[in-house]
């Protein structure tokens, strides 16, 4: 997209250096999917009230704005009002920077989603390792928060994130290798493109496993271990209060938000649907609400698992599950 | 990119990977030098992105940040009685350290001058994945392969150590 023809005349033709040209096109487009995603967070919160009240047959936020709609804009000025609260004992630049990497491992990966044909802020060569390998970065920034805040239950709901987190990590990349071998290419575009039928349909072994462990990867329940209210009152997050605490739940949607995109991008068939190409991005945000959903749903219908259940799941059934599929996949592969 | 942004970069992330290294080795308290030791790998991972290796940025990320970093920092945090201790490295061998030191950047920079840095004239690959990945499959299957059998060992070792705790 930033090295097309027409670009690069522009370019020339105002004396402009294409490098600054390519930086400051990149540098407003992650503005713009910065905002898309504040906005994203608002929507999805009120979704997920919505549904959880429906689950729990009661009504939900209901009196701010129309039918509470604007429960979460008052919600956030009511944060950034708040007293910031620090720790006597915490240590302040771990515990300052922690929800900030959280935050910023969730984003990027956003940036990497290709919405419609051409339609992406920068199509790495690597994108689809590139967005696995983004959120270990946000598990360094949940050890930091549990380690910063120099209090026991943060301390354990940060250790059992990372152990959640890194043991899950194996299962959902193994589990898009199928995809890969499919597509021919690591290039989230170039995947999107190969699906004439849905991945979905050719990978139904990998498609669950890296369902459920985009699940426990996103620490939602029912693997919300890390921050079980009855037990680590509430994880790595507790000694944090006002806009810090913000960051840490902004990082949450937003993280949720990626790996639904990914999962339509991977899985369900992109920017693909009816209609002429300007509907792509539509279809794509469809198909990721509807990802958003099925989260939401499995979350407010299951209970939480032990932790020794999360780990068993992840290391004795998952891994397995999707070493066979790649072993599947190749033999297949080799037949036809 | 322009060549004067190249270089910007690299003395940026120069500047960056020096500092936090020294920060490594001077901090006093063993998290923040776990954390400096990230803030290393990942400006290494920028050096990658800059010589248009991608493929390899991205496994440094992946491996060093997201794969050792984190199970450094999970073993400061399980060692419960180091997390907030500040540690005190008195320098024993102060001359002995000096001396290496100072010899040691002698033959840096003796090296460093006598050196021709060759560059190639090669446009780089266009898609470094599939290369990357055709080159493993082709001309170097054994180093991939003597990789793959090491790995397994340490997988099937791994495992082994981890059975003898749970089984007394």
């Amino acid at each position: 997209m930033l090295s097309s023809a027409q670009l690069q005349e522009f370019a020339n033709n105002y004396g402009i250096p294409l490098w600054g040209l390519d930086a400051s096109i990149a540098l407003v487009l992650a503005v713009a999917v910065f905002c898309l995603c504040g906005l994203g967070v608002v929507v999805l919160v009120y979704m997920e009230r919505k549904i959880a009240a429906d689950f729990q047959i009661r009504y939900g936020p209901l009196h701010v704005g129309w039918h509470g709609s604007l429960q979460l804009v008052a919600d956030i000025l009511k944060l950034i009002t708040k007293e910031d609260v620090f720790p006597k004992k915490a240590d302040p630049w771990i515990f300052r920077l922690a929800p900030a990497i959280v935050f910023l491992a969730a984003f990027v990966g956003l940036l990497v989603m290709p919405i419609g044909p051409g339609l992406v802020v920068q199509d790495l060569n690597v994108g689809l390792i590139y967005v696995l390998a983004i959120p270990s970065i946000g598990i360094a920034g949940l050890i930091m928060a549990g380690f910063g805040s120099y209090n026991k239950y943060a301390m354990m709901g940060s250790l059992r994130a990372a152990a959640q987190m890194v043991s899950y990590e194996i299962p959902r990349a193994l589990s898009v290798i199928g995809v890969v071998m499919i597509a021919g290419s690591a290039k989230l575009s170039a995947i999107v493109g190969a699906q004439g039928i849905w991945h979905i349909i050719l990978q139904p072994l990998g498609f669950m496993v890296f369902l459920v462990s985009t699940l426990a990867e996103l620490n939602r329940t029912p693997f919300d271990l890390p921050d079980t209210e009855a037990e680590l009152v509430a994880g790595f997050s507790m000694e944090y209060s006002g806009m810090r605490f913000a960051f840490f739940f902004f990082g949450e949607y937003i993280a949720l938000m990626a790996a639904s995109a990914l999962t339509v991008v991977l899985f369900l068939g992109g920017w693909h649907g009816p209609g002429p190409e300007f509907l792509a991005p539509v279809w794509f945000l469809i198909k990721t609400f509807g990802v958003i959903f099925l989260a939401m749903w499995i979350r407010w219908t299951l209970p939480r698992f032990r932790i020794d259940q999360v780990m068993d799941l992840g290391w004795k059934v998952l891994l397995p599950l999707a070493l066979l599929n790649i072993l599947i996949t190749g033999i297949v592969m080799l037949i036809i | 990119m322009g060549d004067t942004v190249s270089l910007v970069i690299f003395f940026a992330l120069a500047a960056m990977a020096v500092a936090s290294a020294i920060m490594v080795i001077t901090g006093r308290n063993l998290f923040h030098s776990a954390m400096s030791l990230g803030a290393y790998l990942l400006t290494i991972a920028g050096y990658y992105f800059l010589l248009n290796a991608d493929l390899v940025g991205i496994m440094q990320v992946f491996v060093y940040v997201g794969g050792v970093v984190v199970v450094v920092l999970f073993g400061i945090m399980l060692t419960a009685q180091l997390t907030n201790v500040r540690l005190t490295s008195a320098m024993e061998q102060r001359w002995v350290t000096i001396v290496s030191l100072v010899s040691l950047a002698g033959l840096l920079v003796f090296v460093a001058k006598d050196t021709v840095f060759r560059i190639s004239q090669l446009a780089p690959v266009a898609d470094t994945t599939s290369f990357i990945g055709r080159m493993f499959m082709t001309d170097y299957i054994l180093p991939f392969e003597v990789i793959s059998v090491l790995l397994l060992a340490a997988l099937i070792g791994a495992v082994i150590i981890a059975r003898e705790e749970g089984g007394k």
